[in-house]
């Protein structure tokens, strides 16, 4: 509770307290450091997945130093946002398949290393949505919950 | 608990297939559970009706879907595969004489988004060669068609849908297709019952009996339990005389070197592409995947009741199990009952065009190179990718294609669409003696450079391949196109929506 009450704060604030490198930073890294190092896998495939992923490398690496010093709302919001993105298109290419390029509808296997990025990004969601407060935070756990059924539902409709 | 949903649904979903491949790898079949050696009798596919025939054309029916197969006994196993059976049907057709193949796609599985028909050794139109993003979905029926203007062959159809391809035809969809012509027919060489094709492939059983396809691999998929004509490790009653028999690798990744327990050797007639200029004598046959070897094994000079079986050394890089170094016994149970057509002659199909090119006609040489590299099977660097073109021959023009295998590690059976080719070399050395005949798939060993001399008479886009299916469904496929306004092999003839 401490640490949420302290995490939602003013830049000035976090400023005060100098750089913080706790769990979402450290989550954050680790999962765009992944995407980063199996980015030039990608480029064989396509240079459209390789820039995928040089993009959610650079975006995931670029948002957990930014949590160093700004935990404003807006910025804990668009993590919660971004994070949900990357992992929808996760989702999406270990059930139904790859959406686009010249592979849509190759259906990758989960592994060890993507998956841990996965659980990281679920994790700094998490942690993202504990240090909202307020109604910002009732839409966006509500905008989850929402999501959540949607892919559950469609998991057992047997569409993805 | 509400953002959980999300998250539960994030990291449980993506992990399903992987979980129940290996769940279901460690509910396999116990060795001490599989039949014994020898102790089921081989079977022959069926053959393939036409449902109608005119002056021209024969036309044949199929329907891709599933059925229940005792592969192994006392078990019932679900199969997948042309009129639900695996083998399909042996189609068998003239030279001259026009087939045509409808396909209906009527399996309904979570597990087959999809389906494209290959007939693998014909020089078939783009639009009719199985192209893999020429998707066949459940629901669809399309019509091939295939003018049949090459010599007589061993061919098989079989699945080529893209990415879905090896667990499509792990689970049966695969069959004979073979061909005769009047100048092999005018040969005295087995035929009718002494003529027998014979599909070799590997699987995994569940303790259910069902086929288990680990989908989480993408190196190979190994099996323990031989099938031949989908049956494990059968006998064959044979009489005291010449057979022919059609082998075709139809497994994913495993090859075979074959050889006779009496070490006496065998003499290979035919290649992938038909019958061999001349009759080879050999005691081991190296087997790729899809390559097909017609081989005369005379059991004149075996008494009866003598049993022969055929074994199993494996070549590199495939791993040996207990039960993977015997494929099927052959039981000598009399005297030749039909002497005639027990003949191999000295000179079988000395004008085979492709056996006649020479080197000095190739004004091109192109190079493959085939590897892992960043942890994908490429083909010069690349993967699959439809929109690309990695070579372009001209329309009749006579090229050389050099495959390089760099790697200690592995082997691919290089499987170039539309043509037949000749090896003119491996490793700078001369092709196995076996192999000298027309082929279309050929065995690139580990650390080995192979050369091919072929010519592009058709128009239009076609693949070449690493036949390892797990290679080829994780993209070691590449394609190029021969001239230009070739029909294309996707919106030419697309496939229709059924009925009914």
């Amino acid at each position: 509770m401490d640490r949420t009450s302290r995490s939602a704060v003013s830049p000035t604030a976090a400023a005060r307290e100098g750089l913080r490198i706790d769990a979402p930073v450290a989550l954050s890294l680790w999962a765009g450091l992944v995407h980063g190092w199996v980015a030039p896998d990608h480029f064989v495939a396509a240079a459209l997945y390789g820039w995928f992923f040089v993009a959610v490398a650079v975006a995931q690496v670029g948002y957990g130093l930014l949590l160093l010093r700004w935990r404003h709302p807006a910025v804990l919001v668009a993590g919660v946002a971004g994070n949900v993105a990357v992992l929808g298109v996760y989702l999406l290419t270990r059930t139904r398949g790859i959406p686009l390029g010249p592979h849509a509808g190759k259906v990758e296997v989960a592994g060890v290393l993507d998956w841990s990025a996965a659980v990281a990004e679920v994790a700094v969601v998490l942690w993202l949505c504990s240090a909202l407060e307020g109604r910002v935070k009732a839409a966006v756990v509500n905008g989850l919950l929402v999501l959540g059924l949607v892919a559950w539902g469609t998991r057992l409709a047997g569409l993805l | 608990m509400k953002a959980g949903l999300l998250g539960g649904a994030a990291l449980m979903l993506p992990l399903e297939r992987s979980a129940v491949s290996s769940l279901r790898n460690v509910n396999r079949l116990a060795e001490s559970r599989l039949p014994a050696p020898f102790s089921v009798a081989l079977s022959a596919p069926p053959l393939a009706r036409p449902v109608l025939r005119t002056a021209t054309t024969d036309l044949y029916e199929l329907t891709l879907r599933k059925g229940r197969a005792e592969i192994l006994p006392g078990m019932m196993t679900e199969v997948w595969g042309y009129e639900g059976i695996m083998p399909g049907p042996t189609i068998v057709a003239r030279k001259g004489r026009e087939v045509v193949v409808r396909v209906a796609n009527r399996l309904e599985d979570s597990r087959h988004p999809h389906s494209s028909l290959h007939l693998h050794g014909n020089a078939s139109a783009p639009q009719y060669d199985g192209y893999a993003n020429d998707l066949l979905r459940p629901g669809w029926y399309k019509d091939y068609r295939y003018p049949m203007k090459q010599s007589a062959r061993t061919m098989w159809y079989h699945d080529h849908g893209v990415h879905t391809t090896g667990r499509n035809a792990y689970m049966g969809c695969a069959a004979f297709f073979v061909t005769h012509d009047p100048q092999e027919r005018a040969l005295p060489l087995p035929r009718g019952r002494y003529d027998v094709p014979l599909v070799l492939r590997d699987a995994i059983f569940g303790e259910d009996g069902s086929l288990l396809f680990d989908e989480g691999n993408t190196d190979s998929l190994f099996g323990d339990v031989i099938l031949v004509n989908g049956r494990p490790w059968p006998r064959m009653r044979v009489e005291r005389r010449k057979y022919r028999f059609r082998f075709l690798n139809g497994g994913l990744s495993r090859s075979y070197r074959l050889s006779l327990s009496t070490g006496e050797a065998m003499t290979v007639i035919g290649t992938d592409g038909g019958l061999m200029p001349a009759p080879q004598q050999t005691a081991s046959l190296l087997l790729g995947m899809a390559e097909r070897y017609e081989v005369v094994i005379d059991f004149a000079r075996y008494r009866v009741g003598q049993q022969i079986v055929l074994r199993n050394i494996s070549p590199k890089n495939n791993p040996d199990q207990p039960t993977t170094n015997r494929i099927m016994r052959f039981d000598v149970v009399s005297d030749a009952t039909d002497p005639s057509n027990n003949v191999v002659p000295d000179v079988l199909d000395p004008n085979n065009p492709v056996m006649r090119l020479q080197p000095s006609q190739a004004n091109v040489t192109r190079s493959f190179r085939f590897e892992r590299r960043n942890g994908m099977w490429t083909i010069n660097g690349k993967v699959w990718d439809p929109k690309r073109i990695d070579a372009r021959p001209e329309y009749g023009a006579v090229e050389i294609w050099e495959f390089v295998n760099k790697s200690g590690g592995w082997f691919h059976p290089i499987h170039m669409h539309l043509v037949d080719f000749r090896i003119l070399d491996r490793n700078g050395a001369r092709p196995r003696n076996y192999e000298r005949g027309p082929k279309d798939t050929v065995y690139l060993g580990e650390g080995e450079t192979v050369r091919v001399l072929t010519q592009f008479d058709q128009r239009g886009k076609y693949m070449m391949h690493c036949h390892n299916i797990v290679h080829e469904d994780h993209d070691m496929m590449t394609q190029f196109e021969v001239g230009s306004g070739g029909p294309d092999p996707i919106t030419t003839a697309p496939p229709r929506r059924l009925t009914s």
